[in-house]
Order: structure tokens, then C-alpha cells, then sequence
């Protein structure tokens, strides 16, 4: 087992390429961009909104019982005779912490759903080509099971873009 | 420069802390002055950065690429400078976290929800550590790809420690993509809401010129105003350093003094208001407090700041001022101090001449107070230029975006 890896120059190039691949019911590993591109990639998006909202409802929680809790529950004060606990009052505190949980959890998701942080690459041997793919290449990487099917994708581009083989 | 001024401003500040806020010009009337006046100053300048980076993300306003990190480090430091103002302005500094953190004192009481002040340090608090956030996940894939390139010392690792080893892969862009926009979604009500809790510092008392239901509004648009006109210079320095001509443009700076003018029209209408209310409400402390500025101890002020906030800003109608960096350069600069010169109006002229003409007294700042205000300055400066020095200034996927979009 090996995989390649492609660099294509720009993404009009990659989206030609990967359309030729895909084509010949060759399956592709991952792609690695330097810029996010539009339509792609969706399909492995799960949905970190969930996040955002499970960290809003529990901030909100939080504030409210702080709140109520201090006023009414813990130590009572007599503020000029006012209710010891509205909930006029206790809205900003409670916005307020709803947004930073909610922000909170929401980057923690994102930390949960892409595997980060990981300062290592999945693939041995790869790491010129993480650099180039950050920089201003598009590097798309394939699993070939043995030798003809690499020549079958170098027949397929062409032999238009430049191509790494990694041994595993 | 600036890092002598902020040593100076930090003398002045331990000097404060060691002798307490007597040796500041406040007084039984005056109770608050430059330090609640820088406070809301600052708070103000750090708004922009966040409309910047969420408001016009969520419009789509792709313009916006070329300054947004520059402003969100604005917004942080700034929100920096004044959370100094907040904790110094208490006196006995020590004791801010019994009055203010929901934490049991040594008499067994909690602070009290009831006070905006209280409301106060969880919406800064929350603006800080969501500012924090956008700003650092904007410069996760940046500091990726800059970490390679960096050969000198240790900064290339640190770039790529804080990068969390971001490889740049679609699954991870169409997470961050999503991540980015939900941010911006919860920033953007923050933005209106912690300008908003700070008026309410004002709002809720009985105070003449205080005492205000056009305060949050007026206070969010004034925030906005002051902030961009912040961004504007801070963009002109940046540009001029570093020579990044080709990435600011003069049609982003027009776009911006666009923005500018717009909110400063809303300022503008907010004054009106207050005056109209003064006039149609019909209460005579309201209407003695119109006069009062108009011609009382401190008319000056509140006349140039009527200049420099209502009168100058209508030179940007002008496409050609608009486009010009000079011109700018010092509309910028004088719109500034045009905001300052409008919370100093609230604050003090509000609370020099109230109700009983027994307790009527003026105010003049002492240098501590002075040498505070300008060593805020210089911590300010000096922060963002170590920001310039270590920082992708400019958000360069965003920029490698638009030129991949280009030719799409």
C-alpha cells in the first residue's frame, strides 16, 4: 500500500483533477488547502452548532441560579425594600454568560470534531508537502492499493501535475 | 516613545494605589471623572474591532480582510486599557474581587446583582475572552503556515505550538468556516450589549443628563464611531510601516470612512435627541443641565466637542478627503479626542451642577490623573507595535481567499 499525493497550482486545477479522479472510481484520501474552498468538504462536516447550544442553554442556567441563588436562597438582603429576586435584573448577567459559554464550548467543539490540537501529520514522510499545502499549493493525497493503479492516475492527469509517492 | 509613557502612567498608577485616589482631583460631587472618562473612552475604541470582525463577516463585506486582525488586537488591547481604568478607579484595589466577583466577603455578603456596576464585569470580562478567542482561531491556519518559514529562534515553534497543528485539510476548513461564522454570530449581539451595560452605569441613576433611556443606543453608536475612527489611524500607521499599500487599498479606507461618517451621522441624531427630550420633557433640572453645557464652567469642551464630533466628520462626504491619508490621518486623530471630550461632557459636567447648588463644585484633573490617561496611551501603542512586530498583521488566508476567488 502506498499513497500519492498531487499538487495542483490553483483550485480550478484541483476541482479538474479530483473530477477526472473521482471519475475512474478512485477514492481520495483527504485535501489539503491553503484556503477554504466553496462546496467542498461539507460532507465530513459535523455540525458544531450542537456545541454552541448546549454551552448557551448551560450559561444561561448557570447566571440564573448564581443569581437566584445569592438574592434569594443564600443571603437575603433588603435593598430599599425591593423584590429580593427579579429577573429584570438578572437578564445582562445571564446574556452575558450565555454568549461565553456559548463561545466557549463552541471552540471546544470545533477542538473535539477536527481531532485538534495534533502536532503530528497522519502520514509519514509528509511534511514538505504540509508546507507547500499551507503556503499556496493544493495537495490532494489517494491510497493506491499497488504500482499499476499509480500509473493509472499518472495516465488519467496526464502527467500534467507534479506527483510524490509515499511508502508507507 | 510610547513604552515611556506607559512607564509614566504606570508610576502614576502605583502611586494611586499607594495613596489612594485623594491624590486625584475628584471630589464629593465630582465623584467620578478622567479615570470613568478613559474607561468608557477605551471601551468605546474596542468596539470597532469587534464590528469589524463579526458584523462585517456576517454581511459578507470581504473588504474587511485587509484590516480586521489589526482591529481585533485594537479591541483587545484597548478593552486592556480600560479594565485597568475600572480596577483602579475603586480605590483600595485589593478589595474589587469582594465587591465584584460573586465570591462571599469576610461579612458574609455577595456583591450586589442589582448593580450595573456588577453587570459591568461580566459583560467586559466576556467581551475580553470572546475577542480573545475570534481573534486567536482567526490566526490558527496563518500562524500554520508561517510557522515553516520562520527559521529565527524559538518563534517558529511557538507559532507552531499555537497553530495546534493545523494541517489544512477540507474536513478541518469546513469546520472552521463554521466555527468562524458562529463566533461572529455570538460576538455581534455583544458588541451592542456591552456598550449597552456600560451606559446602564449611567442610565439607571437619578442624574440629570444620566438619567436616560437614549443612553444605550447612543452610547453604541458613539462606541462605534470612536472605534472606527481608531481603525482608520491604526490602519494608516500600519500601512505606512510595513508598506502594505497593496493589500489596504484607498478603496478600503474609503469603505471605512463610509462607516465612519454613517455612525457619526447616528451620534450626530443622538444629540438631537437629548435635547429634544430636555425640551419636550419638560423637567427643569434636564433643561438647567442643557444650559449648563452650552455656557456653564465647562462650555468649551462641550462646544468643540460638538465641532469636532458633529462639524468635522461632514468633511467625508467628500470622495477626495475620503481617499486622502493625510486628511484623515488628522480627521481621525480629532474625532478622537472629540469622543473623549463627550464622555468627559457626560461625566463630569453632569456631576459638577445637579440638584442642590450646596454641593456644586467644579473639577480640574491633578497630573496623576493626567500622566494615567497618557500612560494609557502609551500602554496602548506599545502593546499593538509588540502585536505588529510578532503577529500576522494581516490575515493571509483571507487575503490568499480573495486572490484564489479572483480567477474562479
Amino acid at each position: 500500500m502506498s499513497k500519492i499525493a498531487v499538487i495542483f497550482p490553483g483550485i480550478d486545477e484541483l476541482k479538474e483533477g479530483l473530477e477526472k479522479i473521482e471519475k475512474q472510481g478512485i477514492k481520495v484520501l483527504d485535501i489539503y488547502s491553503p484556503v477554504p474552498i466553496k462546496n467542498m468538504g461539507q460532507s465530513r462536516l459535523r455540525n458544531i452548532s450542537v456545541f454552541t447550544l448546549i454551552g448557551g442553554i448551560v450559561g444561561c442556567l448557570v447566571a440564573f441560579t448564581l443569581q437566584y441563588g445569592i438574592t434569594n436562597i443564600d443571603y437575603k438582603m433588603n435593598f430599599g425594600g425591593k423584590p429580593f429576586f427579579a429577573v429584570a435584573y438578572a437578564v445582562p448577567v445571564m446574556f452575558e454568560l450565555t454568549v461565553l459559554f456559548a463561545a466557549i464550548s463552541t471552540f471546544i467543539g470545533f477542538l473535539c470534531v477536527t481531532r485538534l490540537p495534533k502536532w503530528y501529520s497522519d502520514i509519514k514522510g509528509f511534511d514538505e508537502l504540509h508546507e507547500m499545502a499551507l503556503k499556496d499549493k493544493f495537495v490532494l493525497v489517494i491510497e493506491t492499493k499497488n504500482d499499476i493503479e499509480a500509473g493509472e492516475i499518472k495516465e488519467i492527469l496526464a502527467g500534467r501535475y507534479e506527483m510524490v509517492v509515499i511508502n508507507k | 516613545m510610547s513604552s515611556i509613557f506607559a512607564l509614566w502612567g504606570i508610576v502614576a498608577m502605583i502611586l494611586t494605589v499607594r495613596y489612594g485616589v485623594g491624590i486625584w482631583g475628584i471630589n464629593d460631587s465630582v465623584v467620578w471623572a478622567l479615570d470613568i472618562t478613559n474607561f468608557v473612552f477605551w471601551i468605546g475604541i474596542g468596539h470597532a474591532g469587534t464590528l469589524i470582525s463579526a458584523i462585517l463577516l456576517l454581511l459578507r463585506q470581504h473588504w474587511r480582510s485587509s484590516f480586521n486582525r489589526s482591529a481585533e488586537a485594537m479591541t483587545i488591547i484597548a478593552v486592556l486599557c480600560a479594565g485597568m481604568f475600572a480596577l483602579i478607579h475603586t480605590g483600595r484595589q485589593w478589595f474589587t474581587s469582594y465587591w465584584l466577583l460573586p465570591y462571599i466577603n469576610q461579612m458574609a455578603i455577595y456583591p450586589n446583582f442589582i448593580s450595573p456596576l456588577v453587570w459591568d464585569l461580566f459583560a467586559i470580562l466576556t467581551y475580553f475572552t470572546v475577542s480573545v478567542i475570534f481573534w486567536y482561531v482567526g490566526m490558527i491556519p496563518d500562524l500554520a503556515s508561517l510557522a515553516p518559514n520562520v527559521k529565527r529562534g524559538k518563534l517558529g515553534r511557538l507559532y507552531f505550538l499555537f497553530s495546534l497543528g493545523w494541517k489544512g485539510s477540507l474536513g478541518q476548513w469546513a469546520n472552521y468556516n463554521k466555527l468562524y461564522m458562529l463566533l461572529a454570530g455570538l460576538a455581534t449581539p455583544l458588541v451592542i450589549s456591552v456598550h449597552t451595560v456600560v451606559s446602564f452605569d449611567f442610565a439607571v441613576t437619578i442624574l440629570p443628563g444620566w438619567h436616560s433611556t437614549i443612553f444605550p443606543p447612543y452610547f453604541v453608536s458613539g462606541a462605534i464611531y470612536s472605534g472606527c475612527a481608531m481603525v482608520v489611524l491604526l490602519t494608516l500607521i500600519v500601512r505606512k510601516l510595513l508598506n502594505l499599500k497593496d493589500i489596504i487599498t484607498d478603496d478600503h479606507l474609503d469603505k471605512l470612512n463610509k462607516v465612519l461618517l454613517t455612525t457619526g451621522l447616528f451620534v450626530i441624531f443622538s444629540y438631537m435627541i437629548e435635547f429634544f427630550f430636555a425640551w419636550y420633557g419638560g423637567n427643569s433640572y434636564e433643561q438647567f443641565l442643557i444650559r449648563n453645557r452650552f455656557g456653564g464652567t465647562y462650555s468649551y469642551i462641550f462646544i468643540s466637542m460638538i465641532a469636532l464630533n458633529c462639524l468635522l466628520p461632514q468633511l467625508l462626504w467628500s470622495g477626495k478627503i475620503r481617499r486622502s491619508a493625510r486628511i484623515m490621518l488628522v480627521i481621525s486623530i480629532l474625532i478622537n479626542i472629540g469622543m473623549w471630550l463627550e464622555r468627559f461632557s457626560i461625566i463630569v459636567i453632569s456631576l459638577h451642577k445637579d440638584y442642590l447648588p450646596s454641593s456644586w463644585m467644579d473639577y480640574s484633573p491633578t497630573w496623576v490623573e493626567v500622566s494615567i490617561l497618557l500612560g494609557s496611551f502609551g500602554i496602548f501603542f506599545t502593546l499593538f507595535l509588540i502585536f505588529l512586530r510578532f503577529f500576522p498583521i494581516v490575515s493571509m488566508f483571507e487575503i490568499k481567499e480573495r486572490v484564489e476567488g479572483r480567477h474562479e
